[in-house]
């Protein structure tokens, strides 16, 4: 078994024990109006500042990090629906053998 | 005694915040930005109004021009100005804020306090953005001479 197979199936094996106490997410991948593609993955939110000044505007950094065994490449632009919310990927914020973390607006 | 005048640093920024205030689309410009002027910045929730100009007195310093009388000080002005933005326009409206800023200033429609040099524009510089808030913006600076107002 490969780095990569051992690290995957590791992911895989928390994913599901994660999801089964609520802490993990399914969602449909899905580029422009393409085929949608079942997905593991994790959101996550945080609080972000805009501007080291004296008016900084305040926000929300979404992470959602996406399984590659489910989505060799996500893209740019593409969206993840995960319930009733539909997320769009802005920009990749970090990535291994197994899961990307893009960061995601509304 | 009688009520006294303002600070001049104050009549300053707010003679700037009037200017700034004339930015309006229905005068002509391509932003809405002098709807929202304000000269007490604070945080700003990002989902609150899409646009923001903050003027205050940054740094002020003694005048390098030697005709200026003793007293004098030359304050840099900041504006910060910022506009929220799509997922992919974020330089196109950072550039018509700025031109907007630019035009408002450079018209001199508005009176500047007395002894007051009118701003001139020093320099900008962009405010790096931050992941997941679709917002841009820029600090620009304007110098300014002033004379304290005398006791």
């Amino acid at each position: 078994m490969s780095q990569l197979d051992s690290l995957r199936a590791m992911d895989a094996t928390i994913h599901s024990a994660m999801v089964a106490v609520g802490m993990g997410d399914s969602g449909q991948y899905q580029v422009g109006t393409g085929t949608a593609i079942p997905c593991r993955c994790y959101f996550d939110e945080s609080q972000q500042e805009f501007g080291e000044d004296a008016a900084p505007v305040v926000g929300r950094r979404r992470l959602l990090s996406i399984f590659l065994e489910d989505v060799p490449s996500p893209q740019k632009e593409a969206t993840v629906t995960i319930g009733s919310d539909v997320w769009r990927l802005k920009s990749q914020a970090a990535i291994d053998q197994s899961i990307a973390q893009w960061v995601v607006h509304g | 005694m009688a009520d006294r005048e303002k600070p001049r640093s104050w009549q300053l920024v707010q003679a700037m915040v009037a200017c700034l205030q004339q930015i309006r689309t229905a005068a002509g410009y391509r932003t809405d930005a002098g709807a929202n002027v304000t000269d007490e910045p604070s945080q700003v929730p990002d989902e609150s109004n899409p646009i923001l100009l903050a003027v205050m007195v940054d740094t002020t310093q003694r005048p390098t021009d030697p005709n200026v009388p003793l007293g004098g000080k030359l304050a840099s002005i900041a504006i910060l100005a910022k506009i929220s933005c799509d997922f992919d326009n974020g330089q196109e409206v950072l550039h018509d804020l700025i031109d907007d800023i630019d035009f408002a200033v450079q018209g001199r429609a508005v009176a500047f306090p007395k002894q007051t040099t009118y701003p001139r524009f020093a320099s900008s510089q962009q405010i790096p953005g931050a992941d997941g808030i679709n917002w841009i913006g820029v600090e620009l600076r304007y110098d300014a001479t002033y004379l304290p107002l005398p006791r």
